[in-house]
């Protein structure tokens, strides 16, 4: 299960596209390109860069969503598996513990889930408005 | 001919708003009601001005009263304006507008006589008055106003920039409908709510005196200059009466106009005075194709008769009869009905399409019953190919609404003199694979395109030069505003989007981008 739906947002009725941008090198594109189209967006990436080039990349989107405006950037603190306490290598895993996740008012519970999965499900419901 | 922009001010769902169209294709995308189709009307307001500039203001009342009463909800002004900036790029327009001067200034030096030396007129008006000469004039703006007060009237304006009596590049309204048709004026400095009270005519301007020549001999004037035909910066300056009439005397400029135009000549008393407005008419009729006009349902036939084979102008035609008029029409009219045939059959991939009359039982009208007797109706059938299966012909009705959709984009794509060609949802009936082979064709087509669409299968996402997208929404004061990407952005994204199947982003209203996986 993703997390907006267990927020209660359709994100298909809505006409929200969740886009997967292939790398961290493209998501400053996908920003401005949505902002000069004038979509409002909510990028999201991994904190995790370590090699000069990811950094690189990462200070990148970080610029671009600040520059262009028109979104906003949701940074995990590391990486999104890491939050939901799973490997790497093992993403697939993490719409299972989406699922496990402690929900009051169609809300992720602020006292038993992780800070950023609160923040970011805060932050996906302000973009469906 | 291309369009360079689109504005309206308080008007439909426009408060203030301007698109500008760089590039030779426009993709226009977003939801619905955000005004994609309501830039198109733009061009409609200013060709009915068009149409009835020079004619009757009751007459453009009427044509414009719709856009009178969807004045935008909250806009601060009460006045409508229509803005189309207009580049005349195709040798046959540019010859239009130089024919017009030319026809004009030997209108002013001849006058309503005979003149003995009108050869030598010519031949001056021939050599001197030219293309070149008069190039500010091939590229501005029309201009369709209204005041929006009940009394008011609708004006129409040509505007364009150039250089003025102290060098410097000034703008210039030449106006087209209205009390001061006819008339030039520094669009900087108008005239007055009382009118002109500096008003010179072009007569004045050529031989010193306000009234035409009398003498049989006209004297040749010196090198022509169009700022012989612009007023000076001060408030009231003019040029009036920059039109001509299709006297008895005519110029060979003036046979030209006439001729090219199919204005009538040799009326009693001269005939109506020809403005200014007769070039972007005739321009904006050959050059300009809009889907909606052709977009009219066949329904079973279209009763014809002989005495229906001159409709008013193309577009009021129905589309049936239009394509039996080519059928039937001269070798360019025939070869037009191929060309038709040959777009429909790659829309369709490989069905072909044909105009026939056949004999149908008369209906009865007003209750009245009439006699059994077959009359004549138009048909378009559409047949398919196999080579392997006898498809027999089926009149287009019962071939699949995509069938009569491809008909008329093979109908609006045919005309060979449409430079500009407005599609609205084409792809609204057309298969995907349809819808690619249709944006595939707009890429490499000659003429400039505005294409209004919700698919993504009709969205080349290309980086190939020329190609603008555009977004369309509402914004907080629900008015239309239209965003455009970068064409770097644009190019840059192209082949991103297409990797990761990310083709309709352009449609949607938020977004999600993610660095990798979409949990």
């Amino acid at each position: 299960m993703t997390l907006s739906e267990r927020i209660g947002i359709d994100l298909r009725r809505r006409n929200i596209a969740v886009t997967d941008c292939g790398g961290r090198e493209n998501l400053a594109d996908y920003a401005r390109f949505c902002a000069q189209l004038g979509i409002r967006y909510l990028a999201v990436m991994d904190g995790d860069a370590e090699t000069p080039a990811a950094q690189k990349n990462a200070r990148a989107a970080r610029e671009a969503v600040s520059h262009c405006g028109g979104g906003e950037l949701f940074e995990f603190p590391h990486t999104l598996e890491a939050t939901f306490g799973v490997t790497k290598q093992k993403p697939s895993q993490v719409p299972g513990k989406i699922e496990e996740l402690p929900f009051a008012d169609k809300m992720p519970d602020p006292t038993k889930a992780p800070a950023e999965v609160v923040k970011l499900a805060e932050a996906i419901r302000s973009l469906a408005g | 001919m291309r369009i360079t922009s689109l504005s309206g001010k308080n008007l439909l769902s426009f408060d203030d708003f301007t698109l500008t169209l760089p590039n030779r294709v426009t993709f226009a995308v977003g939801p619905n009601g955000a005004g994609k189709s309501n830039t198109a009307r733009l061009l409609t307001v200013s060709q009915r001005a068009i149409e009835a500039g020079d004619g009757s203001s009751r007459e453009v009342a009427r044509q414009l009263a719709a856009f009178l009463q969807a004045r935008h909800v909250g806009s601060t002004s009460s006045g409508i304006e229509v803005r189309v900036g207009v580049q005349l790029t195709d040798p046959v327009e540019q010859a239009l507008m130089t024919e017009f001067i030319r026809a004009m200034v030997t209108g002013a030096l001849v006058g309503n006589q005979p003149v003995e030396n009108l050869t030598w007129i010519d031949a001056w008006a021939d050599a001197e008055i030219t293309t070149a000469k008069l190039q500010p004039l091939m590229e501005g703006e029309i201009v369709t106003r209204h005041l929006g007060t009940e009394d008011g009237q609708w004006l129409c304006a040509y505007e364009f920039t150039a250089p003025s009596h102290d060098g410097v590049s000034r703008r210039y309204r030449w106006s087209l409908l209205g009390s001061l048709s006819g008339t030039i004026v520094d669009a900087d400095a108008p005239v007055s709510a009382h009118g002109v009270t500096g008003g010179v005519t072009v007569v004045q301007q050529y031989t010193g005196s306000p009234n035409p020549p009398k003498d049989p001999v006209v004297p040749v004037p010196g090198s022509f200059k169009l700022l012989t035909l612009l007023p000076g910066p001060r408030a009231n300056q003019a040029i009036i009466g920059c039109t001509f009439s299709l006297s008895q005397y005519l110029s060979a400029s003036q046979r030209r106009f006439a001729q090219i135009t199919g204005l009538p000549l040799n009326l009693p008393g001269g005939g109506r005075p020809v403005g200014l407005a007769a070039v972007p008419r005739i321009i904006l009729r050959r050059a300009l194709v809009h889907t909606s006009d052709l977009r009219l349902l066949p329904g079973g036939g279209t009763s014809w008769s002989s005495s229906d084979l001159a409709p008013v102008n193309e577009a009021e035609a129905r589309l049936p009869e239009f394509l039996m008029l080519l059928k039937n029409g001269d070798p360019a009219e025939r070869a037009r009905y191929r060309r038709v045939q040959a777009l429909f059959m790659e829309f369709t991939q490989g069905r072909g399409c044909e105009v026939r009359l056949m004999q149908v039982p008369q209906t009865a009208q007003d209750g009245q019953p009439l006699p059994p007797s077959q009359v004549p109706a138009v048909w378009v059938t559409v047949s398919a190919r196999d080579d392997a299966v006898v498809v027999p012909e089926v009149p287009i009705e019962f071939a699949g609404v995509g069938a009569w959709e491809a008909l008329v984009l093979a109908s609006a794509l045919a005309e060979p003199a449409a430079s500009v060609v407005v599609l609205d949802e084409p792809a609204v009936a057309l298969h995907p694979s349809l819808q690619r082979q249709l944006g595939a064709y707009l890429l490499g087509a000659p003429a400039q395109f505005l294409v209004i669409t919700h698919s993504a299968e009709l969205l080349p996402l290309t980086n190939a030069a020329e190609v603008q997208l555009v977004r369309f929404d509402r914004d907080d004061k629900n008015a239309t505003h239209a965003r455009a990407v970068e064409e770097a952005c644009r190019r840059k994204m192209a082949p991103k989007l297409k990797a990761k199947g990310n083709e309709r982003l352009p449609f949607a209203r938020r977004a999600i981008p993610c660095e990798a996986r979409t949990t």
